[in-house]
């Protein structure tokens, strides 16, 4: 099988970070507070450690060691706190699974609708959709034939047995 | 016997033999062939017993418009009944047998139906089993009915689902479809090209016709090859289209192992493909229409174009001496093709007094003796046709004058083609009547074409012209209609339209006479076309007949409406990943392996696997729930509660917002407090209930009941972002962040006092209703001095991955104190006894929140929110609403929920005065308690009330809902 179901969070202290904000000038401030630019709507940007993705209009993820999330978050509070913040630490409520390989994209779209030709959802593409009957955030990674699904940490188990059944044949 | 392994057939491998068993015995065929195909080269002509009246019947077609050659392969868990001989590719130690036989295919003894033909024509069943009542007849009848079995056992193959999106979806692997798929795929687009059977190339695969220059076996081998070449076109065979949707959406049944042997089958057996495409182009063909003649069904009479398939595609010649029954030039074709492959050609009988002189011409040269202005009127024979009769038409198209036997051992005939326009028309497509072919044809439906055959052009030059979207015009030539053939304007009764349903000529003028004249009536009074091969081959003919005897036009009288699925598809496909465990997912708890060592018995709940009591050595289940009962009310408890929501709300305007959503008010309570809160959907209705606390003065942690959590935060962000766009609030769904252990009972307090941390336990620095935030054994806590159970009661959450320390420390510090695991029956008890609401059992679709003892919030709210004014409506005002009372049953035992309640002496009486809702044994009580919603409940306090349980009735009186510590002084303490 070419593609390779990662470690989930918890066993490699992945960090999840969900930062929402109703602020003026939003996005040059918050790429201040986290290190990077802040990314468009349907993609994620990197600064190498941590990886932020829009979720939709002032709802941003970040993924990265748990360590930086947290204070990328705490950064974020602190930066924000004249203004309507909500910077949750999300690690403990959220799985991360790094689908690699040339045919991840088969496991995916036994499960999901959306059109993931590298000319309709290409490198640094993310967004929220479904798996099977789970709410997911799927993001696109650098290299092309990489993706972060992230999901529940409720769903962990729904999601694996999805990835198993859906397994390529030819 | 009649059929004969000849040269040629492109899709046979002849090196390659196989060995399969049909009907008992044994056979041997050829890789690439059909179940038909090497039945029909063996020279089997007995495929099976008609539906009704159990009629032999052979084949008729070479695809999925088969309606007599209805199998059932392999057997135990592995059988599929019903399945088409043409459809299914033959593999080593294939098993098939035939359905509806009994003894044996050769002589069934319910072929006895068929003396009685004329006492049991369309519908009878309506007519003849009203009295005295249709129940008792309908086992014998359903027993009698159906074709195959239904496997007993559990389907052990697996089934796949998957999605896809392109440019351009071919439906169709003949040359129309081929020629579209690579012209769009020249063009850069992304293709993906499906056809439902095995080969490529349509009626065209394996025939030497030339196409734009080259035999037509060439021209498909070189467009394939191209086909390959371009890395974006996916091209499927075995992929049949079943339904096509709005947007263009089309489903499609992928065959992935269904050809081969059993023990070398992998993995999934079918896959369902979602494709959404920008163009929808339908290649899919035509079928070609029987001719309605008596003995129209005896085996050996086929239609003309499927011997020429078997011919092309298997090398194999369907008899040696033929005749051809024929309304147009399609039938002429096939007998020159039969004729060069080796077979007699004794007759071409066409119904066109003039033909085409180079048709005449062609026929002349190979001796083929022709009957012009002639029809069929009647097959001759056994099991199988020995002989036809034909005559002369006149001009209204009946039979007259002296009758003409013709010996045969094979009878083809063709009676036009109609469109496959079923994807066509599934999509909204609508159809027209075509003048000259007396087919309806495919409307122009926008973004999806239809082209070639589907589109009624059966000229190659055309159709390769259409599928490059070159605009032209087809040409049609003009056939002559035959609907029924008949010296009368009576139809015969043994005139076979639909074979698959057993449907004569003579029930479709039955139906007519009757008055069911709609074609949809029609269809539902005779079920000409409800069938398996969903009238493939017979509902245009249904039509013709219906038009002529009605003297109505056909495009007046209208098809019936097409829907999916296009071909029966396996309901496992369907299924996919959603069976067992897959069909839906299910949550585990944080110390779910806790659980289960300590003896708990997992069911779900709302999504989530929890514990319903844990079981010691030798107990029963309702003897460990009242265990844990009489625990948490002596002693302490732990349980278990991460499912319940916890959604922030956090901004300046929360307090408002949350004011708008409840009944209650919540921008009064104070920080740290907690306050249990109703919220009502527009209608009013109870929706979701739970404990609001105040974090901050700008945040709120909102709880509600397990398993709701993201349908309420997905609420509260709707009214955020749809009505209430000025409020600045932000609300997150936190429930899976944090676990929640809850420890309950009069020892609590000394339970969690033993763990190291910041918060003070005691009672005056942590009352009932209030919330703290602090570390607990060095973990980050929250804690909500809440009760559900009605005893002193502390939900203290942590983070989710913190659970099973937490877990441990509470055990360990509560062993002294007899710290006992609850699970939720206990829970439940617990909460009847205290009368506490439970959404979903105490409420429905109309229980408003004055129903269930919350009138006064409602009167003292002061502000608007959500649901109020549907609260104020007449009916909601009513006094003699449902309201919720407890109901002390008289007797050991529990009632059932649901059980109703009336006023004694009213047993007999019409209706219910409302039901019980929630129903345990108290160990606590001794007793059984039960709450319910009963008319005017409140008003009825101490009344003695009749329960119809399960059956018989039990004496109960009314009281109020909480029996148990009904001052509060226990959860206060």
């Amino acid at each position: 099988m070419a593609e390779i179901v990662a470690p989930r969070t918890s066993e490699i202290g992945v960090g999840i970070g969900k930062v929402r904000l109703l602020a003026d000038d939003v996005e040059t401030r918050l790429g201040a507070a986290l290190g990077l630019q802040v990314p468009a709507a349907g993609r994620r940007t990197s600064n190498g450690a941590l990886s932020c993705i829009r979720q939709g209009p002032a709802e941003w993820l970040l993924v990265g060691e748990q360590d930086l999330v947290c204070a990328a978050l705490d950064r974020v509070a602190e930066r924000f706190s004249d203004d309507v913040c909500l910077a949750v630490d999300m690690s403990d409520g959220a799985v991360v699974t790094n689908l690699v390989g040339a045919r991840a994209v088969e496991r995916l779209a036994a499960y999901c609708d959306l059109d993931l030709d590298p000319t309709a959802f290409g490198i640094d593409h993310a967004t929220r959709t479904r798996f099977g009957d789970v709410s997911v955030t799927l993001a696109r990674l650098a290299d092309g034939d990489s993706y972060w699904l992230i999901g529940d940490q409720s769903h962990a188990p729904y999601i694996d047995r999805l990835l198993d059944h859906g397994a390529p044949t030819r | 016997m009649s059929g004969t392994r000849v040269a040629g057939g492109v899709a046979i491998d002849r090196s390659h033999r196989l060995d399969f068993r049909w009907a008992g015995k044994q056979y041997r065929g050829f890789a690439g062939d059909t179940l038909a195909s090497a039945l029909l080269a063996d020279g089997v002509r007995l495929f099976g017993r008609s539906f009704k009246y159990h009629r032999p019947r052979g084949l008729i077609a070479a695809g999925l418009d088969e309606p007599n050659a209805i199998v059932q392969i392999e057997r135990g868990a592995a059988t599929i009944p019903n399945l088409k001989a043409p459809y299914i590719e033959l593999y080593d130690q294939l098993d098939a047998q035939p359905v509806n036989a009994w003894p044996s295919l050769g002589f069934d003894l319910m072929a006895v139906n068929g003396l009685f033909k004329r006492f049991i024509p369309a519908a009878f069943y309506y007519k003849t089993f009203m009295w005295p009542n249709w129940l008792l007849f309908e086992p014998l009848i359903r027993k009698a009915a159906g074709l195959g079995r239904a496997p007993q056992e559990r389907d052990p193959d697996l089934y796949s689902q998957t999605s896809a999106h392109c440019d351009v979806l071919v439906v169709g692997g003949g040359i129309a479809g081929l020629a579209a798929a690579l012209a769009a795929g020249r063009r850069g687009e992304r293709v993906i090209l499906a056809t439902g059977g095995a080969l490529w190339g349509g009626r065209l695969a394996g025939s030497d016709q030339l196409v734009e220059g080259q035999p037509a076996t060439d021209w498909i081998a070189h467009t394939l090859a191209e086909l390959d070449t371009l890395p974006n076109v996916l091209r499927r065979n075995r992929m049949l289209a079943t339904g096509h949707y709005d947007q263009g959406l089309v489903a499609l049944c992928e065959r992935m192992t269904d050809h081969l042997p059993i023990d070398a089958r992998i993995g999934p057996r079918q896959r369902l493909w979602h494709v959404r495409a920008g163009q929808v182009i339908l290649a899919t063909g035509a079928f070609e229409r029987p001719l309605v003649f008596a003995n129209n069904d005896l085996p050996g009479v086929m239609l003309a174009g499927a011997a020429t398939a078997y011919l092309h595609r298997y090398g194999v010649l369907v008899g040696q001496n033929i005749v051809v029954a024929t309304n147009n030039d399609s039938g002429w074709h096939a007998a020159m093709s039969l004729a060069q492959g080796g077979a007699r050609i004794a007759a071409i009988v066409d119904a066109r007094p003039s033909p085409a002189t180079s048709l005449l011409a062609a026929a002349e040269a190979l001796d083929i003796t022709v009957r012009c202005g002639t029809a069929p009127e009647k097959a001759v024979g056994g099991k199988q046709v020995r002989a036809v009769d034909v005559a002369r038409l006149d001009a209204a198209s009946r039979l007259t004058g002296r009758t003409e036997r013709l010996v045969c051992d094979t009878l083809l005939m063709s009676g036009g083609w109609n469109p496959a326009v079923h994807l066509h028309s599934q999509a909204g497509g609508a159809l027209r009547l075509d003048p000259a072919q007396h087919s309806f044809m495919p409307a122009a439906l926008p973004g999806s074409p239809s082209i070639g055959a589907a589109a009624g052009d059966f000229a190659i030059k055309t159709s390769l012209a259409a599928a490059r979207g070159t605009e032209f015009v087809p040409v049609s030539t003009p056939i002559r209609p035959l609907w029924s053939l008949a010296r009368t304007a009576e139809p015969d009764p043994l005139a076979w339209v639909d074979f698959q349903n057993d449907v004569t000529a003579a029930d479709v003028a039955l139906a007519a006479r009757e008055n069911f004249r709609s074609v949809e009536h029609l269809k539902r009074y005779t079920t000409l076309g409800m069938a398996s091969d969903q009238g493939k081959t017979s509902n245009v003919n249904g039509i013709g007949i219906l038009s002529q005897f009605l003297g109505r036009p056909m495009e007046a009288i209208g098809t019936t409406r097409f829907r999916p699925p296009y071909d029966p598809t396996t309901i496992g496909v369907f299924a996919g990943h959603r069976i067992g465990d897959g069909l839906a997912p299910r949550r585990r708890l944080a110390l779910d392996a806790w659980h289960v060592a300590a003896g708990a018995k997992l069911e779900e709940y709302g999504g989530w696997m929890r514990p319903v009591a844990y079981l010691q050595e030798g107990e029963t289940e309702a003897q460990a729930v009242a265990r844990e009962v009489i625990a948490v009310r002596t002693r302490v408890g732990l349980f278990e509660a991460s499912p319940l929501g916890k959604i922030e709300v956090k901004g300046p305007d929360a307090a408002r917002f949350l004011d708008r959503i409840y009944v209650n008010t919540i921008s009064t309570l104070k920080d740290g407090r907690c306050r249990y809160g109703v919220m009502l959907d527009e209608n009013g209705t109870i929706f979701d209930d739970g404990v609001v606390t105040r974090l901050a003065d700008d945040h709120f942690l909102v709880g509600t009941t397990s398993g709701h959590a993201s349908a309420i935060a997905e609420i509260l962000e709707e009214w955020l972002q749809c009505e209430w766009v000025d409020l600045r609030v932000l609300v997150q769904d936190v429930t899976t962040c944090w676990a929640v252990l809850t420890v309950a009972g009069p020892k609590a307090r000394d339970v969690l006092q033993t763990l190291e941390g910041t918060i003070d336990w005691s009672a005056s620095a942590f009352p009932h209703m209030q919330h703290r935030a602090g570390l607990i054994a060095g973990m980050n806590a929250r804690v909500a001095r809440v009760s559900f159970s009605g005893e002193l009661s502390y939900e203290v959450s942590v983070p989710w991955r913190q659970a099973d320390r937490l877990g441990e420390r509470l055990t360990a510090a509560g062993a002294v104190h007899g710290l006992t695991p609850f699970g939720i029956e206990a829970l439940m008890t617990m909460r009847i006894e205290k009368g506490f609401l439970h959404v979903g059992s105490e409420t429905d679709g109309t229980t408003q929140p004055q129903d269930v003892g919350f009138a006064a919030v409602l009167a003292n709210k002061k502000s608007d929110f959500v649901g109020r004014r549907s609260t104020r409506r007449p009916d909601s005002l009513r006094g003699d609403r449902r309201q919720l009372v407890g109901v002390a049953v008289d007797g050991p035992l529990p009632v059932e929920p649901g059980a109703h309640v009336v006023t004694p002496g009213r047993e007999d009486a019409i209706g219910s005065e409302g039901w019980i809702t929630s129903s345990a044994w108290s160990p606590t009580i001794g007793a059984p308690v039960a709450l319910a919603m009963v008319n005017g409940g409140a008003a009825r306090m101490g009344e003695t009330v009749k329960i119809w349980d399960l059956g018989t009735w039990r004496k109960g009186r009314i009281v109020p809902p909480c029996r148990y510590d009904p001052d509060g002084s226990r959860l206060n303490g």
